[in-house]
């Protein structure tokens, strides 16, 4: 097997696969820099000793911004709202998706494809849609104007499909027989699940645990339609800061929670990796 | 040896399960109904009763006078929604959609590949972290990243001003929207097409060589296609991405420029007339779900005919 192998380094020599290879590496570099740069530039005008909102590059350096942004009431009630709306939906969308996971990819039956499609489907809805019929019944149908669990219901449906598509993806691979074996020594189903099945797909479950958290926590789409004047959420306070204010306090704002960001990546690397947390979609 | 033992366990647990009494054997081959219960409550009652109630909504007789709809049926919302201004916004919308789709996968799949094959190193381990970080970043600030590129005082306009170039106004027209959005749809592209190249076994790759294909054939022949699933799921999460954007239109083009959603969100919420809100949602949604489709289904039968 080892002689079949064709020698990678080799085989670049070609002068097509040469060009191909160089404008592989420029697109690859060139799209990182894309996705980079431009965030620098909106995060360093957090500095900004302008008043106004003003274009880059920033002029002197301040941390001002960042106290604007801290006394702003409704920023720090968006935080909280958001951290409790996020992590509910984040439980209750982990909690759905698991179970119905297991029961899609251990059994079938009549109509499972078409079961499947719609699960998934709210990925190719678009948020707005979902945002706008649920605002449609819930405010005009059903009267129901307390925003807060509204808004936890919209998220749970826009995150419960990659909850159940990254722990999909880790039951697929699984041997049952490790679950098997534990049952014929004499270990119950449940005791089994938690302590063979569970910590097995554990990487699927971080992995959508943090889909879940993330999409809930950065949407703009739905929660703009649901939230109102008494509860907002940090994205819909953010916009409605803009609307009223032009200054770098926006910047400050996403700043500081850049370097809150930074530390949760840390933990995901530590936990699950970067290589994990990837192969499962 | 392993094998026997695992074949062994598994009689055992199967004639374990021929043994219990039928009511164990029944709730166990039901269990998967309970465990589907709560995601179909969820999706029936959450999901697609507020759909149709939405497709309902967009029959109603708006009355302007009134903040109910009168429950009596009419096509009047959709002859608006597709006539002028309304219908530039359709196809805007479409057009934004579609740029963004293209250059998303084509600037996500280098990315996506460099990051599968090229070895752990502290460059690879900073693009993945950026890139996850980037789920957790304000949509505001990554919008106003390139307020800041194509602003008349941007980083763009300076560049010009530097080479003696004319100065110009971009962000009046279409296309801040879509590379902001590709900004925006490259990081989940990019992770949903590494997820396709992962399952890729490297020695098929090794095999066309041997057969005397070059590297370029190689790829276009065989990686490509075998790493088509993600580059679909890729194309759908991108068009649907950016047929929802509300906040960067708005942005960007200080309202210059109105998508789809920003007739959405304004109808229902400043002018309350529902039934065109919903028939505007409606066109929205038939249009995203036939381009899902339709994208699926050409790439299929792309890789078909390869």
């Amino acid at each position: 097997m080892g002689q079949n192998r064709v020698d990678r380094r080799n085989s670049w020599k070609k002068p097509a696969d040469l060009i191909g290879k160089i404008a592989a590496k420029f697109l690859t570099w060139g799209t990182f820099l894309f996705l980079f740069v431009p965030i620098l530039f909106a995060l360093s005008m957090a500095f900004d000793t302008r008043k106004i909102m003003a274009f880059f590059p920033p002029k002197g350096f301040t941390l001002d911004w960042f106290r604007v942004f801290l006394d702003y009431t409704p920023f720090i009630e968006g935080l909280k709202n958001s951290l409790l709306i996020a992590s509910i939906v984040t439980v209750v969308s982990l909690f759905v998706g698991v179970l119905c996971s297991l029961a899609l990819v251990r059994s079938d039956f009549r109509g499972k494809g078409f079961f499947n499609t719609l699960i998934l489907s709210p990925i190719v809805v678009p948020g707005v849609i979902t945002g706008a019929a649920l605002l449609n019944m819930l405010y005009g149908n059903l009267r129901q104007f307390n925003a807060l669990p509204n808004i936890i219901i919209g998220h749970t449906i826009l995150a419960m499909p990659y909850v159940v598509r990254t722990v999909s993806a880790s039951l697929v691979g699984f041997n049952r027989t490790l679950e098997e074996a534990a049952q014929s020594l004499g270990a119950d189903e449940i005791t089994t699940f938690f302590k063979v099945t569970l910590p097995i797909i554990k990487p699927g479950i971080v992995a959508g645990a943090v889909f879940a958290f993330s999409i809930s926590w950065g949407d703009v789409n739905l929660a703009a339609f649901l939230t109102d004047a008494y509860t907002t959420t940090f994205p819909v306070a953010l916009m409605g800061y803009m609307r009223y204010y032009s200054n770098p306090a926006v910047a400050a704002a996403s700043a500081f929670l850049m370097g809150i960001t930074a530390i949760l990546m840390i933990v995901i690397e530590k936990t699950i990796g970067f290589e994990k947390f990837v192969g499962l979609w | 040896m392993t094998i026997l033992l695992a074949s062994v366990l598994e009689n055992m647990s199967d004639s374990k399960d021929n043994k219990s009494s039928s009511l164990k054997y029944y709730a166990r081959k039901y269990a998967f109904f309970i465990f589907l219960l709560p995601v179909t409550i969820l999706l029936v009652l959450l999901y697609l009763l507020p759909l149709i109630l939405l497709l309902a909504q967009s029959f109603y007789t708006y009355d302007p006078n009134f903040f109910l709809p009168k429950p009596i049926f009419t096509l009047e919302n959709y002859r608006i929604v597709l006539s002028p201004p309304y219908s530039k916004a359709i196809t805007l919308t479409l057009w934004i959609s579609a740029t963004t789709t293209i250059l998303t996968v084509i600037l996500s799949y280098p990315l996506s590949f460099y990051l599968v094959r090229s070895k752990t190193g502290l460059a690879k381990k900073f693009v993945m972290g950026f890139l996850i970080a980037s789920f957790f970043m304000q949509l505001l600030i990554r919008i106003y990243s390139f307020y800041h590129v194509f602003g008349q005082e941007g980083v763009l306009n300076q560049i010009l001003t530097f080479f003696g170039l004319p100065t110009q106004d971009w962000l009046g027209g279409p296309w801040p929207i879509a590379v902001s959005m590709v900004h925006q749809s490259i990081p989940i592209a990019v992770l949903v097409i590494m997820g396709s190249i992962k399952t890729i076994n490297p020695e098929v790759e090794d095999a066309a060589k041997i057969l005397g294909a070059n590297g370029v054939e190689t790829f276009f022949k065989v990686t490509l296609p075998l790493s088509l699933p993600g580059i679909i799921a890729a194309s759908l999460l991108s068009f649907t991405g950016s047929a929802s954007a509300y906040v960067t239109p708005l942005v960007l083009s200080q309202g210059k420029v109105l998508m789809m959603a920003n007739y959405i969100y304004n109808r229902f919420l400043d002018v309350v007339n529902y039934p065109f809100a919903a028939a505007m949602s409606v066109v929205l949604l038939i249009l995203s779900l036939s381009v899902s489709y339709g994208i699926s289904g050409v790439l299929n039968r792309w890789v078909k005919i390869e």
